[in-house]
């Protein structure tokens, strides 16, 4: 019997004969923030990508709400309530913002091509309300002047905050940031901070990976610490500040850097 | 005795008609591997080779070098297809740049009827007609100029890549572009060149199979769509295993008309095509462009 | 901005109260020209065609090379139904359309987990073998020789034989058509078709599940198709081979270049200047050229095809969009953003230079 929305648990994935996460276990709290971060090519991404559905683990389970979600497509995760935005942004760039963040509302929706086809009466009212959802997100974000703009063509930190918006609007339980602070200047990056945390308030949990140290000290409740692959430390931002296991991680690689 | 003289046949045209192919899946395999894009107007470069020799040839040009003239004329033709068509729309996606062969490859074929109607033409064999008997079949002389011109090509292309510094250049590009133009190596000429070459190789393929089957101006389509068959089955950059595919396309064909009929022995090839597409895992697959998320 | 919702809406409803007098007044127009009436006859029935191909490649952002094989579904089937089995003209078509759906969804599941290249050339193969069949298979289709004596469709008990009552029956089922097509793009199916045209990748991660949406649409176009077919049948009532194979698959695709992908009704501007260029083109060249045949014409749309894809990737609807954008801004109505809610446009086929 858990509380944990999200557990990992001996989870691997290798490429070829390349092991890129090696039996990591750890679990996500209902409510939480929680971190994973390490040094260049520690295998955070892939792990967010078996989590999300976008590879399939060599090893391991990965357990949802519960259930048992190896193998899952993503688009199925998104049904049970996990949504994710992306390192590189895959905004969908010829669509305005609030098309983009409609796109996210597509799990609660339910017409498919036939009632849409003829237009039925339930499709008008699911359009309705997918709008009327996506303008409240759109305003939690503080996006709403902006809606009828082509994503393309704005600013990067604006970008970031509709990818969030659109991962958001469903009211996953789980959302998975890659690297969310990504080229973002402090203004920016408060911004998103205070953008999480407001979404915190409504129940949405977060397992995010970055490397600005600053953010996630300030923000996150839990934070896991992977390195070539392995976990090598679990806990609270204090108790990893001052983890010997990290500190070496991290200064190890300082080291070995030329000069 | 019959039935063993009918399959060495057959056995005979499909290795000749695979030899054509594989000259043409080669020329694929040039263009795909040094500029990514599967190029179906690629058969035409044929049915141009083809039909410029003969008009040279019938207003009175020296064989061997009417052969060469119209192997450099494909060639300048496939250059300015690379100029005017592919390089303006190098940005592109990929799905643009294959219609756009498509384009190209209506375009020949219009200017083709135009100058020289539907008619078949003929060629003369390289070495005056003829065929010798082997195991109770006949097997034309054209025939094994066929096969041992294409053979040629293989060796002569296959040192050129390997051997030469030129050739390694080219093969610089195709693994990693951004190092070769830090070497100091012309992508774009690598673009037109390697398009050129494949023309050039195209042209040789009609002008040898010309003696055998003919040349019309709709020969290309077929052809190239038979050799593109056989690119793929090598996984469209794997040279040796494409020539492999298209002397076995060219069997299959062979013994798919002779068998069967000859009206599905281009839905036999096509049946090959999509059960190689479908079973060949994605991995397996040299450039696929897989989004790192 | 909502009343200028209103104005642009009610602007928009005008323009199509124009344009749906102009179709029902057209044949009084032109005083029954019977060759106006059925150039305007097959530019319906490719229309069809073409709208379920904007969907399927410019929405979806999915190749079709073989798509008149479809076409061909519907033409044979309706065809051999009503000659030979004596169906009524309607079941037959709408046997023909689940046909087409069938042979999409069979061929679909394999295709649409192919990459770029390899799906198009997929396809083609795919419309090779098709045209094979309809080739070979002498006792359904009559082979090479073609079919005869297809039977005229009837509405009501009235048999349909005059290119008048052709005219308004096609044009009806383009306007259902267009109708149809115009409801998916402005629904939660035609975002999830665009945003897997966007990035497939963020699509799944928002819960599109992007095989049943490619082969729902692939399914629907082939219906579309043939619809079409069917419709061709019966007003030509003769159909060979040669009407189904992979030059009338390019021309089809060639009609989707042209109209665009700003719009649902990309399909039918393709359509429309592609057999309007065929008919000047028969007028013109033999004026400049007597010896030239038919066969200017492969040369030409060739030519067009690769100009359009080089400088008019959105084809006419998309370079008409950008230039009313550019009208609004300098006007100064708006401070560069749309006034409509949703803009419902697909990407162009091309996708970067737009």
């Amino acid at each position: 019997m858990s509380a944990m929305l999200l557990e990992v648990e001996q989870l691997s994935k290798s490429f070829g004969g390349v092991q890129a996460v090696q039996r990591v276990s750890f679990g996500v709290k209902k409510g939480d923030i929680v971190a994973v971060i390490g040094p260049n090519g520690a295998g955070k991404t892939t792990l967010f990508n078996v989590i999300s559905g976008i590879t399939p683990p060599t090893d391991g389970v990965v357990r949802f709400r519960g259930m048992t979600v190896n193998g899952k497509r993503p688009d199925e995760l998104a049904m049970l309530g996990m949504t994710r935005t992306f390192q590189n942004l895959q905004l969908f760039a010829d669509m305005t913002v609030l098309e983009n963040v409609m796109v996210g509302y597509h799990p609660r929706l339910k017409s498919g091509i036939i009632s849409a086809g003829f237009r039925l009466p339930h499709t008008v009212k699911e359009e309705k309300r997918a709008r009327e959802e996506a303008f409240a997100c759109l305003e939690q974000v503080g996006l709403v002047d902006l809606a009828m703009e082509q994503v393309g063509t704005l600013p990067y930190g604006i970008q970031r905050l509709v990818e969030i918006a659109r991962a958001a609007v469903s009211r996953p339980s789980l959302i998975l940031l890659d690297e969310p602070m990504a080229g973002l200047n402090p203004q920016e990056s408060k911004q998103l901070v205070d953008v999480w945390l407001a979404m915190r308030e409504q129940g949405i949990t977060f397992l995010f990976v970055e490397h600005d140290m600053e953010t996630v000290m300030s923000v996150a409740d839990r934070i896991v610490v992977l390195d070539y692959g392995q976990k090598i430390a679990e806990g609270t931002p204090e108790e990893i500040a001052r983890h010997p296991d990290v500190i070496k991680a991290y200064l190890g690689e300082e080291e070995a850097a030329p000069c | 005795m019959e039935a063993w003289s009918q399959f060495v046949q057959l056995l005979f045209s499909g290795l000749t008609i695979g030899s054509i192919y594989a000259l043409v899946a080669l020329g694929f395999v040039i263009t795909y591997s040094v500029t990514g894009i599967l190029n179906l107007a690629q058969g035409d470069f044929a049915m141009l080779g083809a039909l410029i020799c003969i008009a040279l040839v019938n207003s009175g040009v020296p064989f061997v070098l009417a052969i060469g003239l119209s192997m450099m004329a494909a060639m300048v033709i496939g250059g300015l297809f690379e100029r005017l068509a592919i390089q303006p729309a190098r940005h592109s996606s990929v799905a643009v740049l294959i219609i756009i062969t498509i384009g190209a490859s209506f375009v020949f074929r219009g200017i083709a009827l135009l100058v020289w109607g539907t008619d078949p033409y003929a060629l003369r064999p390289f070495a005056g007609g003829g065929s010798l008997s082997m195991f109770g079949a006949v097997l034309q002389w054209q025939s094994v100029w066929a096969i041992v011109i294409s053979l040629a090509s293989f060796i002569g292309l296959h040192l050129f890549f390997h051997r030469t510094y030129f050739g390694k250049a080219v093969t610089a590009c195709v693994i990693n572009p951004f190092a070769a133009r830090l070497m100091g190596i012309d992508i774009r000429k690598m673009s037109l060149g390697a398009i050129a070459v494949s023309a050039g190789l195209g042209a040789l393929a009609g002008i040898v199979i010309a003696p055998i089957s003919g040349a019309s101006y709709d020969m290309g389509i077929m052809i190239g769509l038979k050799a593109f068959i056989a690119a793929v089955v090598g996984g469209l950059t794997n040279a040796p295993a494409a020539i492999a595919g298209a002397f076995l396309v060219g069997l299959l064909e062979s013994f798919a008309e002779g068998y069967l009929s000859s009206g599905y022995k281009d839905a036999v090839s096509f049946g090959l095509l999509l059960l190689v597409l479908f079973v060949m895992p994605n991995g397996l697959f040299a450039k696929m462009t897989g989004k790192r998320v | 901005m909502e009343r200028d919702e209103r104005i642009k809406g009610g602007r928009r409803r005008l323009v199509l109260l124009v344009l749906v007098a102009a179709w029902l007044g057209f044949p009084w127009l032109v005083a029954g020209n019977n060759y106006l009436l059925s150039t305007l006859i097959i530019i319906g029935v490719y229309a069809l065609v073409s709208t379920g191909m904007t969907l399927l490649m410019g929405y979806a952002g999915q190749i079709s090379l073989g798509q008149a094989a479809f076409y061909g579904v519907g033409a044979y089937t309706s065809a051999y139904l009503t000659a030979h089995a004596g169906w009524p003209p309607w079941l037959a078509m709408a046997v023909g359309a689940v046909l087409a759906a069938l042979v999409a969804f069979v061929v679909g599941i394999p295709v649409f987990r192919l990459r770029e290249h390899y799906l198009a050339l997929a396809t083609l193969g795919f419309g090779v073998i098709m045209f094979t069949l309809f080739k070979e298979w002498e006792a359904i289709t009559g082979g090479l020789n073609g079919f005869f004596g297809i039977p005229p469709i009837s509405v009501l008990g009235m048999s349909l034989q005059t290119d008048i009552q052709f005219y308004y029956l096609v044009w009806l089922f383009v306007l259902a058509g267009l109708w149809f097509a115009h409801n998916i793009v402005r629904s939660r199916v035609g975002r999830a078709l665009r945003a897997i045209h966007g990035s497939e990748v963020a699509a799944s991660s928002l819960g599109v599940n992007i095989t049943k949406y490619k082969l729902q649409i692939f399914m629907l176009s082939a219906m579309y198709a043939s619809v079409a077919g069917s419709l061709y049948a019966h007003y030509v009532t003769f159909i060979n081979p040669d009407l189904f194979g992979i030059v009338p698959s390019i021309y089809f695709l060639i009609m989707v270049v042209i109209g665009g992908t700003a719009g649902v009704w990309g399909g039918l501007v393709g359509a429309a200047v592609y057999v309007c260029l065929g008919e000047w083109l028969k007028a013109v060249v033999p004026i400049l050229m007597p010896d030239a045949g038919g066969e200017f014409e492969i040369v030409f749309f060739g030519l067009l095809l690769i100009i359009m894809l080089i400088y008019m990737p959105s084809g006419l609807t998309g370079a008409v969009q950008k230039g009313m954008k550019r009208f609004r801004t300098t006007a100064g109505s708006q401070t560069g953003t749309t006034a409509t809610t949703e803009r419902h446009e697909a990407r162009s086929i091309g996708g970067g230079n737009g």
